[in-house]
């Protein structure tokens, strides 16, 4: 566990790279940080990336500059998976000129992240490549992050219709919006779609370039997942993935909200995995606070992750399955997942919007006898488990569907942000439980599955060796719960924390969930930023897409466990 | 052929054992005591609902969805409750106002079969007093720890409780 | 007129009786799919949901017939009754029994392939009408499919002709009076089933329909009736196909008991096929458009064309040969599927190998 104690050693990374001021002083919680300006930016994160071995692009968003200043902050996170440094560098942006150089040439994976800051805070990314909004539809008016937004009430006026009636069918993506020198511009890290719908089809079989819409209404797009792809035929040139149907404004909303109803808020957030998102924002706020959480809410933390990991990778495998057509897996799995979200109802009342924890601890105890029998169940999961790999993992037509299929190499995962059991697949060896444990995660040895080549069968095996390991340890989490509060005495209802940030991420089972908290010392957080890592895991599909079949696509996407509602918020 | 017969052998084997399904509505599962669904207002021995018009749960209430009105009291002091609503169309079910509830009166309760065609049908109402019909009080006072921490957190009640509540405008 | 009322009672009879296991045939999917994943499958409509299929159809009649703007109404409309057509047609030379059948061609086998074939292009034809880009690439999936499939189903069947030395389906019947083709042609038994399931685009060659890929693939755009047409010729064709397989490999009506007792074999064996049909269904996933292709082209057809060539040899020498043969065909080919799955990346790869490197001490 870090301490506050740690930003004194840690600041001394910045040494030597020019630019960066005001090292360790920004009030960012516990993590070294530092402070530059927008000039400088692309060569204080090069340096760190290339000298310093900071590969890892965790977080990339924006907050409102207070009242006195006007204008918005940029917040980069990057991390060092040598030693697991997390570093926060933060660029002021005034009002008059909310510009900043895009660095998608370092990262490829920050481009959709950028659009987003772009979209929601209005921030030009100079020489962005694809600058366009990604949650809101592209002729809103207005950035809706910024404090100064003011909802125009009413619903639809003449207007919004007459442009959603309007054919924004087969155009290809819309323009990009304002944007500086095009010689300046970075490439487009992936094919573009407009780019290969331009140019001829085959010359001998005088074929057509088309465009298709996968979705959103798709049965396959996991909810509201939309791909714009040129096709030729069956193969794929070029894919892009759009998104946005299911933004909820979850982070507008979190700006006025105590810290309590924003931990009901963000269940919905991550929806097959609530406690995930609970517990990033519980432990920023309780960063924040300066609250201690007693050993056994540690542990049901623990336990209810690992739960809700099993029901998370079981809603996958469901999906998984019908995505190859077969659709039995689902209903195998769906049974388990039943079972234990009956438990989830009976430990906490919600069977998907949990609302459990609380900063300082969790609502309440495990309900007499309840452990005895989740642990019998638990135990019974082992051969459950046995009875889906039996209608997948050696079925010959599914190796045929899967085996090579979405190769990504680890260079990629680096460079899109991917982490999670898509990373793991590829053989990146990450896993936030073990390398940076919070709540009791130090108390448990947590093994790894990892992947050979990276294919959508690692990322199935993965997450199949995954399911086993979380029954164990959610095993182990009640074999060694320890007495005692399951709450700290004494925390408010209502916490106010002093003004500060806080960074704090979980392994949800999608990957690295982050939440970036500011407070500025009233009951309800200044901003609130949920590093969703489907988002990243998703938009890292452009690149694999394209020189496959449509029907790869639906076994590489289903690989990716894609989950809207945490992808657009 | 040996990975096919395998799931094949698989799905016949759970042929052969008797199947999961529960017949909902006939056969309906016994759900756990802390199930959130609907709400009940409990009430005291005298027949009187358990509020005591604290708004914790109102001000509580991220969705504002519950809606208290109450009138001052004629024999002394504190508030008296006249109706109290919640609006299940935009309830979220987080059971933050059972949680708050300074006096257990609010509570969660089993049924689950909301679903009206209607969005009028969603307004619950939990009490409603007949006009004229206002009794003597039966419940002790709310506790001022309580009370002081909902007004930190969502800005102060009306100075004087002997105006009509106001309980728009508590958040931001 | 004797013949015509002769004729008219004729297609009325056999219109119920396809109609009505067609019915049946439906439930016994739904019941059956139940089962297979601990579920019960309809339950309300009746005893055990019985007229759940009764219940689909008064749904399907409420539902708006709807046609997109850009459809070609002709082809559109034209569609659903090119494809539910020719499925009852083909039961005028079909025998039900030795004595009962429409119209007993000396080359029945024939006709019935001829009017199968037919449902490629209506489905084709609704692929193209429907202007939808998924349609149309079901549409394209599904002739490229079933003119693949067809050719070594034929080929499977070769051999059954060859021994009966007819190609009148009732002279085939009777020459499997005393030992099923089942038994002394396994291998071409095996091909025409697998041929069959994917000329019935069922799991794992729904690809045309793959509705995790194309969405309903040619039936996109189809709603209302049109759809059930569609929907009711998929069952129909489901249980033609069962019929002929029972004919062809089972021994058709033979069975032990009196004659009369024949239809009740033919509907038992006809049952016990579908059965196979719809547990292959959902127990296995989907193939992927090139490599069904290929399997079509660079397996089934090899295997078809060796088959015929084994049963010409075992003809001219003697049974044992015969059904020897036909063992070394069908151990081959489970070798040769089972490598194709291997092949495809890194056979050795096990889950196994993964699960041991993740939790050594996996609690049991």
């Amino acid at each position: 566990m870090t301490t506050r104690s740690a930003i004194a050693v840690d600041t001394r990374t910045f040494e030597g790279i020019s630019g960066v001021f005001e090292v360790g002083v920004l009030g960012m919680g516990d993590l070294p940080s530092a402070h530059t300006m927008p000039r400088h930016l692309i060569d204080v994160l090069t340096a760190l990336k290339q000298e310093r071995g900071f590969t890892h692009l965790s977080l990339l968003t924006a907050a409102e500059r207070p009242a006195e200043t006007p204008g918005v902050k940029m917040v980069y996170a990057v991390t060092r998976r040598t030693d697991h440094t997390t570093l926060m560098l933060s660029v002021d942006l005034p009002e008059e000129s909310l510009r900043v150089p895009t660095i998608v040439a370092l990262w490829p994976g920050a481009l959709p992240l950028e659009r987003e800051v772009y979209d929601l805070f209005g921030v030009v990314f100079e020489g962005s490549p694809n600058l366009r909004r990604i949650v809101l539809r592209d002729d809103f008016a207005g950035h809706p992050l910024r404090k100064g937004f003011v909802m125009t009430p009413g619903g639809v006026d003449a207007e919004d219709l007459a442009w959603a009636l309007a054919s924004h069918g087969d155009d290809g993506p819309a323009p990009q919006p304002e944007n500086s020198d095009p010689k300046r511009t970075v490439p487009l890290p992936y094919p573009s779609v407009a780019e290969q719908l331009a140019r001829p089809g085959d010359p001998i079989l005088h074929s057509q370039r088309q465009l298709l819409h996968m979705g959103p209404q798709h049965p396959s797009m996991h909810g509201v997942l939309h791909l714009w792809l040129a096709l030729e035929g069956e193969m794929v040139l070029a894919s892009e993935v759009t998104h946005g149907y299911l933004h909820r404004c979850i982070e507008k909303l979190a700006e006025t909200r105590s810290y309590r109803a924003c931990t009901a808020l963000v269940d919905r957030a991550d929806y097959v995995s609530g406690f995930h998102t609970e517990l990033a924002l519980l432990m920023g706020a309780e960063e924040l606070a300066q609250i201690e959480v007693p050993p056994k809410a540690q542990y049901l933390r623990v336990l209810m992750s690992e739960l809700v990991r099993l029901t998370s990778h079981t809603t996958w495998f469901a999906a998984c399955g019908i995505d190859v057509g077969a659709f039995t897996p689902m209903l195998f799995s769906f049974r388990d997942r039943e079972a234990i979200l009956d438990f989830f109802e009976e430990i906490t009342g919600g069977r998907m919007m949990f609302n459990y924890f609380r900063p300082g601890g969790v609502k309440d105890d495990l309900p007499a006898g309840c452990a005895d029998r989740l642990h019998a169940y638990l135990k019974t999961l082992s051969a459950s488990i046995d009875g889906y790999e039996a209608l997948l993992t050696t079925n010959e037509i599914f190796r045929n569907r899967t085996c090579g299929i979405g190769v990504i190499s680890p260079q990629t995962i680096l460079d899109f942000g991917v982490t999670g059991p898509m990373a793991r697949a590829s053989g990146v060896d990450i896993d936030l439980r073990r390398d940076e444990p919070y709540a009791a995660y130090a108390d448990f040895d947590v093994h790894v599955p990892l992947g050979e080549i990276g294919d959508s069968f690692d990322r199935y095996a993965v997450r199949i060796a995954e399911m086993r390991e979380s029954a164990r340890l959610a095993m182990l989490a009640l074999e060694g719960m320890p007495e005692g509060d399951f709450v700290t005495p004494g925390v408010p209802r209502a916490i106010k924390p002093p003004a500060g940030c806080a960074y704090r991420r979980v392994e949800s089972p999608r990957g690295e969930l982050g939440v970036y908290l500011e407070s500025d010392g009233t009951a309800q957080p200044w901003r609130m930023k949920i590093r969703s890592p489907a988002f990243s895991n998703l938009h890292v599909t452009n690149a694999v897409l394209p020189g496959r079949r449509i029907s790869d696509i639906i076994a590489i996407v289903s690989s990716v466990d894609v989950v809207m509602g945490e992808i657009d918020r | 052929m040996i990975g096919i017969s395998k799931g094949m052998a698989e799905t016949f084997r759970r042929m052969l054992r008797p199947a999961v399904t529960l017949t909902y509505p006939d056969t309906k599962r016994e759900l756990p005591e802390r199930a959130r669904m609907s709400f009940a207002m409990a009430r005291d021995e005298n027949g009187q609902p358990q509020c005591k018009s604290c708004m914790l749960c109102e001000r509580s209430c991220p969705d504002d969805a519950i809606k208290i009105e109450s009138e001052k009291r004629a024999d002394g002091p504190g508030r008296e409750l006249t109706k109290f609503t919640i609006d299940l169309g935009k309830c979220m079910y987080c059971g933050l106002c059972v949680e708050q509830c300074s006096t257990d009166g609010l509570r969660h309760t089993g049924d689950f079969e909301n679903n009206s065609p209607d969005r009028a049908d969603m307004m619950l109402v939990l009490y409603e007093a007949e006009p004229g019909s206002v009794t003597p009080p039966t419940i002790d006072e709310s506790t001022p720890e309580q009370l002081a921490e909902v007004t930190d957190a969502f800005g102060a009640l009306p100075a004087e409780p002997a105006e009509p509540a106001e309980p728009q405008g508590g958040a931001s | 007129m004797m013949l015509v009322l002769k004729t008219l009672l004729g297609v009325v009879v056999i219109a119920v009786v396809v109609l009505v296991n067609t019915v049946v045939v439906m439930w016994c999917e739904r019941k059956w799919a139940g089962h297979l994943q601990s579920r019960l499958g309809p339950m309300r409509t009746g005893w055990h949901g019985m007229l759940q299929p009764f219940a689909d159809a008064l749904k399907m009649l409420g539902k708006e017939d709807f046609t997109p703007a850009g459809a070609d109404r002709l082809l559109f409309g034209v569609a659903p009754v090119l494809a539910y057509a020719p499925s009852i047609f083909i039961y005028c030379a079909t025998p039900w029994m030795a004595q009962f059948v429409g119209y007993s061609f000396d080359v029945g086998i024939f006709m019935i392939f001829a009017v199968a074939a037919l449902f490629p292009v209506s489905i084709l034809l609704a692929g193209w009408a429907a202007n939808n880009k998924y349609a149309l690439m079901g549409g394209f999936r599904a002739a490229a499919q079933q003119i693949s499939y067809e050719v070594p189903m034929i080929m499977a069947v070769l051999g059954v002709i060859m021994l009966a030395g007819s190609m009148k389906l009732s002279t085939i019947v009777d020459a499997q009076a005393h030992v099923w083709n089942a038994v002394t042609q396994p291998f071409a038994f095996l091909l025409f089933f697998i041929c069959m399931l994917a000329e019935l685009n069922r799991t794992p060659f729904d690809l045309p329909e793959a509705e995790s890929e194309l969405v309903a693939g040619y039936m996109t755009e189809f709603s209302s009736m049109r759809f059930a047409m569609f929907f009711l010729a998929e069952y129909t064709n489901l249980f033609t196909w069962s019929l002929f397989t029972s004919l062809l490999f089972l021994g058709g009506w033979g069975g032990p008991g009196p004659a009369f007792l024949g239809f009740v074999w033919l509907l038992l064996k006809t049952y016990a096929i579908v059965f196979m049909v719809v547990w292959v269904r959902w127990a296995l996933p989907r193939l992927r458009v090139d490599q069904l292709m290929e399997f079509g082209w660079k397996v089934l057809i090899p295997a078809a064309l060796l088959n015929m060539f084994f049963t010409a040899l075992g003809i001219v020498t003697n049974v044992f040969v015969l059904v020897g043969l036909q063992v070394v065909l069908l151990v081959g080919f489970v070798w040769l599927v089972s490598r194709i799955g291997k092949r495809a990346g890194h056979g050795a790869r096990e889950v196994a190998a993964a699960r041991a490197s993740a939790s050594p001490e996996v609690t049991p």
